[in-house]
């Protein structure tokens, strides 16, 4: 029960890549590694592209674990975005030839039902296409949501049926 | 294992992933353009003197005034305030006066750009929508072409002009671009001079080379989508020269079509505003073949000399058509369909 664990980024004061237990908690897998460094900022559990940001470091180690990212201050992605200038680069980023730049603008009205219609669901939230956005744009984060929304009208209506 | 003392964030940053940025934000992307654009201003200083500044310079002060009074907070540090400013004023010949390029540049902004909501809402282009209103409001003032003065420092026109006065323009300074000459008056024009800019016409369209040279760089830096431009050009190269083919006397030749006028500029810098601008790979090859079809149709047998403005306006309104039959097909949608089917 023992996972092969990447500890990286630059908020680590010493990376390292270890075998650990199942459920050791972040806190003395960083201790191990020499602790955060005096800028260190967000912890994910993940890759930075599709990792998931941590609240605590009391959370352990899991049986999907791969690897811990520690970003520094001036590594966390600023929140500001400009509106959308349909510059096409999400297009040409999406692997599954999706057009984020469509979803992305129905997203921000609510329009779950066309987003569903524009294959949403072939969706796999791999982030490409916020990576590329010039306008900065939370694509992944604003589909992230239409998905569960629309997750949950398909649940509300098989329990009505 | 015992845990050691570390010191520990008071507060944990928790944001969505993906946690990485590409390095280009819609403001590097202007700015770069804006960057591109100052040769081409310089290249019409040389040509038109100090008036070209003066066109252009109160042109983007126009746009920017606009945008900061009307537009939303902060908004003029994007920068394409900026680029509308400068492309109105590349657009327009030097003896403009000034107060209507002011009003012009005001016009492009505010209902070409914020009246709709801003960057990234607009349907049409807004400096050549400002130009459009300057072509309605003033038509005279709009094609009073400069002529060579004797010196450089000479105005080419009545800048200064009082609003709503009539503008003192001596005959002997005005001057037939290449598309009048030819429309008007069947008279060529020689094609080295056109390609370096030698010749009468709006100050930004004239030194084509340059222009290629600036778009050049844009498009591999990635902040312009090469498709535009070269559908446009290719289009009017292949339109143009099998009329010209079939009628040699009646119609110009591809490379005078090619070169005249301000087909270059508005290939490169006016139909490749990514707001106005199909989504889609497929809709940009589109969107061009259409621009350049209406620019020789309205060159050849419109009533104008020139109608690259009026066939870019044209095909913005057609974009939301064309994004929508022009969409990607989705991965693994034809597999799909075939077990569906």
């Amino acid at each position: 029960v023992e996972r092969i664990v990447t500890v990286s980024g630059h908020g680590v004061a010493r990376p390292a890549n270890l075998i650990v237990p199942v459920g050791t908690r972040l806190r003395d897998l960083l201790a191990y590694c020499g602790g955060l460094t005096s800028d260190a900022e967000e912890i994910l559990a993940g890759g930075p592209m599709m990792g998931l940001a941590q609240r605590n470091l009391d959370v352990p180690v899991l049986k999907g674990t791969t690897g811990i990212v520690v970003l520094t201050h001036d590594e966390v992605r600023g929140q500001g975005s400009y509106p959308c200038i349909h510059c096409g680069r999400c297009l040409d980023a999406c692997p599954m030839f999706l057009n984020p730049s469509l979803l992305g603008d129905l997203a921000r009205m609510g329009r779950d039902e066309e987003m569903a219609a524009a294959h949403l669901a072939d969706c796999m939230l791999c982030g490409s296409c916020s990576y590329v956005c010039p306008s900065n744009i939370p694509l992944a984060q604003l589909f992230m949501g239409s998905k569960a929304a629309l997750r949950r009208q398909v649940t509300a209506k098989a329990g009505a049926a | 294992m015992t845990s050691i003392p570390m010191r520990e964030p008071a507060q944990l940053v928790i944001t969505a992933s993906p946690h990485l940025k590409g390095r280009d934000s819609t403001a590097t992307i202007m700015w770069n353009v804006v960057g591109s654009l100052l040769p081409i201003v310089a290249a019409a200083t040389w040509f038109f003197g100090p008036s070209a500044l003066l066109v252009v310079g109160t042109s983007v002060l126009g746009a920017v005034a606009t945008e900061r009074w009307l537009g939303n907070r902060g908004s003029i540090g994007d920068g394409s305030a900026v680029i509308t400013g400068i492309l109105l004023g590349l657009t327009l010949p030097a003896g403009m006066p000034l107060w209507m390029v002011a009003l012009g540049a005001a016009f492009a902004i505010g209902f070409g750009k914020l009246l709709f909501g801003g960057l990234g809402y607009n349907i049409f282009n807004p400096a050549l929508l400002g130009r459009a209103f300057l072509q309605a409001a003033f038509p005279v003032a709009i094609t009073t072409w400069p002529g060579r003065p004797t010196s450089w420092w000479v105005l080419r026109g009545d800048n200064f002009a009082l609003p709503f006065m009539q503008p003192h323009v001596p005959d002997a300074i005005t001057a037939a671009t290449p598309l009048g000459l030819m429309k008007f008056e069947q008279q060529g024009s020689r094609l080295a001079d056109l390609l370096l800019g030698n010749r009468g016409g709006s100050l930004g369209e004239t030194a084509v080379l340059l222009i290629l040279l600036c778009g050049g760089y844009l498009a591999l830096r990635g902040y312009l989508n090469w498709r535009m431009p070269a559908s446009i050009l290719a289009t009017v190269a292949i339109f143009a020269g099998s009329l010209h083919q079939i009628a040699p006397a009646r119609y110009a030749s591809a490379p005078f079509m090619l070169l005249s006028g301000g087909l270059v500029l508005g290939a490169v810098f006016m139909a490749t505003d990514m707001v106005t601008a199909p989504v889609t790979n497929a809709g940009r090859w589109v969107f061009g073949i259409g621009i350049g079809v209406v620019v020789v149709i309205i060159r050849t047998w419109g009533g104008l000399p020139e109608g690259v403005m009026y066939a870019i306006l044209l095909m913005n309104a057609l974009v939301p058509v064309i994004n929508r039959v022009t969409q990607p097909r989705v991965f693994g949608a034809r597999a799909r369909a075939e077990v569906a089917g």
